[in-house]
């Protein structure tokens, strides 16, 4: 049974979030509003330090460390925003909680967003985030990259491209409720769970998946942009998790079979009537259940 | 230590197959028992049989090296004899519970105790990581390495997949499935067409509400412009 907290969570997202999505509002107005939800997060998890070390050229980059702790564990984490927005607060204050659970230490990697910058710029500027832990000597197999919503279709995108580029391989993923089809598909999940879903809806999907490719619809099947047409073969396991109300939770489903048909380690989580981003919430029970998993995972691939 | 660390990722792989299916315990108890009996096995077989003992070692040479060291490790010593007994209390109970109380108060308690269970294992192995691992390895030198290498070391099951499913069927059966629910059934007594329907409603009305506010604010605009107009008597 879901906690009080999350039905309320999803209620007001219902009310409010739900609403602006499905309405013609600019990008600007969107942010804007997403900046109202960020006044609900403190800018500084309490007992971690976000440091500006190690900038990187095109995007802005942070250390998420717990004060006083040495882990060699790192999380590269990819926030989320449908790729044209985004909530630091929330996901600096989710990571904190990844990183104690999973006694590991987050980079979380601003990329440049769209439409002011379409793809490649946010996939490049991700890559280039996970070359330069290399660069700077953190071994390959002592990084997990993690991603939510549209940040896990980045991170599956980004595994997808070092696989390309013959580079080392992390030691695994999490993918939290990942957007891995950017392609107009109106089957399955997306219309079975239009209603059901709290929090998106893709009536106006397909304007924000046209920013993102800066109006070249021909890439939105690329590989980079839709990891689900992607071949999995030689990528490190995957977790996934998504709810079961999610009009994204055959974007899981289908690259979980993908990836396990190529011989990939990937389990998927389907958690029961949570709403998009539940990991993000700060209070409820689930949200902080479903950080432990992904911490297991963490311990589990990364030991 | 990298045998330790790896000790660790099995155990934690098992710990989240515990709280997925403890979640599940009172709603199919016939499916999760066994999953659940087969889990508190391979913990006490395995990790509180082997895993711990081989730390405790481990922690008395730590005191041998660095005895002021050892003072903020006493903890984890003791964690590791009270979490054996709650293992085994939970899977003695597990067993002799029926499946009809296990739908009912007795499954619904032994869940929440399986999660404290999990809660406390996962704890104590990020203080043993953030503390004890990393002042053994700045303190132990390579005799001491020498010293508690010798002897047989079994591994841990769990990551060796065929040795962990003739073991462990059914659990291995479980974790090797592609995808799991997690949380069980929702709220049994709405029947999903009248949540459905209930869905709408909210989402109609958080429609008009959002269409109210707009016209609002362009009543509002119109007026303020009309007033801007006005001449001034």
């Amino acid at each position: 049974m879901v906690s009080w907290q999350t039905t309320t969570a999803s209620l007001l997202s219902r009310l409010t979030i739900k609403q602006l999505l499905q309405r013609d509002v600019s990008v600007e107005k969107l942010r804007g509003q997403m900046g109202a939800i960020e006044r609900l997060f403190a800018e500084h998890p309490p007992g971690f330090e976000v440091a500006r070390d190690h900038p990187l050229p095109h995007c802005d980059a942070e250390w998420i460390r717990a004060r006083g702790a040495r882990t060699e564990r790192v999380i590269l984490h990819f926030p989320g925003g449908a790729y044209v927005a985004r909530l630091p607060n929330m996901e600096r204050a989710m990571l904190a909680r990844l990183c104690t659970v999973a006694n590991a230490r987050a980079r979380l990697v601003f990329y440049r967003l769209a439409p002011e910058h379409p793809f490649p710029a946010g996939h490049e500027d991700s890559v280039g985030a996970y070359l330069q832990l290399l660069d700077i000597g953190i071994a390959a197999d002592r990084v997990v990259l993690s991603g939510i919503s549209a940040g896990g279709g980045m991170a599956l995108g980004v595994l997808l491209a070092l696989r390309d580029r013959g580079v080392p391989m992390p030691a695994g993923a999490i993918l939290m409720s990942p957007l891995t089809d950017l392609t107009d598909r109106h089957d399955g999940s997306r219309v079975s769970n239009a209603v059901r879903d709290p929090v998106l809806s893709h009536k106006r999907g397909m304007e924000m998946r046209t920013m993102y490719v800066g109006g070249a619809a021909e890439k939105m099947a690329h590989p980079y942009v839709s990891p689900a047409f992607g071949d999995f073969t030689g990528l490190p396991p995957l977790f996934f998790q998504v709810g079961s109300t999610e009009i994204l939770l055959d974007d899981s489903r289908r690259c979980a079979e993908r990836a396990r048909a190529a011989g990939v380690r990937a389990e998927c989580e389907v958690w029961q009537e949570m709403p998009h981003g539940w990991q993000g919430l700060p209070f409820g029970s689930e949200s902080q259940r479903a950080i432990e998993h992904c911490a297991d995972f963490v311990r589990e691939c990364c030991p | 230590m990298r045998i330790l660390r790896e000790d660790h990722a099995g155990l934690s792989r098992v710990l989240r197959e515990i709280d997925s299916q403890r979640s599940l315990l009172a709603s199919t108890p016939g499916a999760a028992r066994p999953v659940l009996a087969e889990a508190l096995r391979y913990l006490l077989v395995y990790q509180h049989s082997i895993h711990h003992p081989r730390e405790d070692r481990l922690f008395r040479r730590v005191r041998m090296r660095e005895p002021r060291l050892y003072q903020n490790m006493h903890r984890l010593v003791s964690e590791h004899r009270i979490g054996q007994e709650v293992a085994e209390r939970l899977a003695g109970e597990l067993s002799r519970a029926t499946l009809t109380q296990l739908q009912g108060k007795t499954g619904q308690r032994l869940a929440k105790r399986l999660h404290q269970y999990v809660q406390h294992t996962r704890d104590h192995m990020r203080r043993e990581e953030a503390v004890f691992y990393t002042g053994s390895e700045r303190v132990l030198r390579a005799s001491d390495w020498t010293a508690l290498m010798a002897g047989p070391m079994p591994r841990d099951p769990a990551a060796d997949p065929q040795r962990f499913a003739a073991r462990y069927p059914r659990l291995a059966e479980w974790m090797s499935r592609p995808q799991r629910d997690v949380l069980g059934p929702g709220d049994a007594t709405t029947s999903p067409d009248l949540r459905g329907r209930l869905e709408q409603v909210v989402e109609a009305c958080g429609a008009l509400l959002h269409q109210a506010i707009d016209l609002a604010q362009r009543i509002a605009c119109a007026s303020i412009r009309a007033a801007g107009r006005r001449p001034r008597a």
